[in-house]
């Protein structure tokens, strides 16, 4: 991996960078949240 | 509300190595943005290894000593492990689309691997639901816990033994890691904060299961 040098042209990629972000965090997040509200549940018994 | 202090380090390291990432590491001269995936992918994979790691050896004490906690924290990291493999099968084809031109390739030894052991731990989940008593599911998801781990040495080595468009490791080598040093820090911050909500996820996923098994113990010794 090499960083750009000047007058580089680089592709314009960041859609798939951004969607998989999006999409990474996302799932962490609801991940989270998940474990969060099943604890909740089973507390509650 | 309590806030405990892991989750919240985990998170916050997670929301500082994102930042890093989006605003303060260059791009990458051939690949554009699209190699910034690689902040995320590599440290879930680094982390999916790390589950699948502990739960063969917590099932392989278990089947030693029998004590309920191990089987606890198994079934706790191999759920774990299936989240952050999903989040590697998920952006591994992100990556590869702008970079190889196609999403996926059934040929390829690293992708299918990965695939097949996201398979073995879905399947380690579904064993546990179907087996009602504790101590034969215990006993049944340990060997597969521990079957399931052998495939992951297999699936490192997968890029030197066999011909895939996967890269070579960049960073796991024997020679000095292969990227500028920018990319280099932001990938070690990564591989700390995903490890660290590895350990956050776990510690509740953990916790879930002992109030779990202690509210069916009461409601058993209430029947």
């Amino acid at each position: 991996m090499q960083l750009p040098q000047e007058g580089n042209t680089m592709p314009d990629t960041s859609a798939y960078y951004h969607l998989a972000y999006t999409i990474a965090l996302g799932i962490y997040a609801a991940y989270g949240l998940s474990l969060y509200l099943r604890r909740k549940r089973v507390r509650a018994k | 509300m309590r806030i405990s202090w892991l989750p919240t380090v985990a998170g916050a390291a997670v929301l500082g190595t994102v930042i890093r990432a989006a605003f303060f590491t260059p791009l990458e001269a051939k690949q554009g943005a699209a190699q910034k995936i690689f902040y995320i992918h590599v440290p879930s994979a680094w982390v999916a290894f790390l589950a699948f790691f502990l739960v063969a050896v917590a099932s392989g004490v278990y089947l030693w000593i029998r004590d309920p906690r191990l089987d606890r924290f198994a079934e706790s990291s191999a759920e774990v492990g299936v989240v952050f493999t999903t989040v590697v099968l998920i952006t591994g084809p992100l990556w590869a689309k702008p970079i190889w031109g196609t999403y996926w390739a059934w040929w390829d030894v690293r992708l299918v691997s990965t695939l097949f052991l996201w398979f073995i731990y879905v399947s380690y989940i579904v064993l546990r639901g179907a087996v009602e008593s504790p101590a034969l599911r215990a006993r049944y998801s340990a060997v597969l816990g521990i079957l399931g781990a052998l495939l992951i040495p297999f699936i490192h080595l997968s890029v030197y033994l066999f011909a895939t468009m996967h890269p070579m490791p960049i960073v796991g080598k024997p020679s000095a890691p292969s990227l500028p040093i920018e990319m280099l820090m932001t990938l070690l911050l990564s591989l700390v904060s995903f490890t660290l909500l590895y350990f956050a996820f776990v510690r509740s996923r953990y916790r879930y299961a002992g109030e779990r098994d202690a509210a069916a113990a009461r409601r058993e010794h209430n029947a």
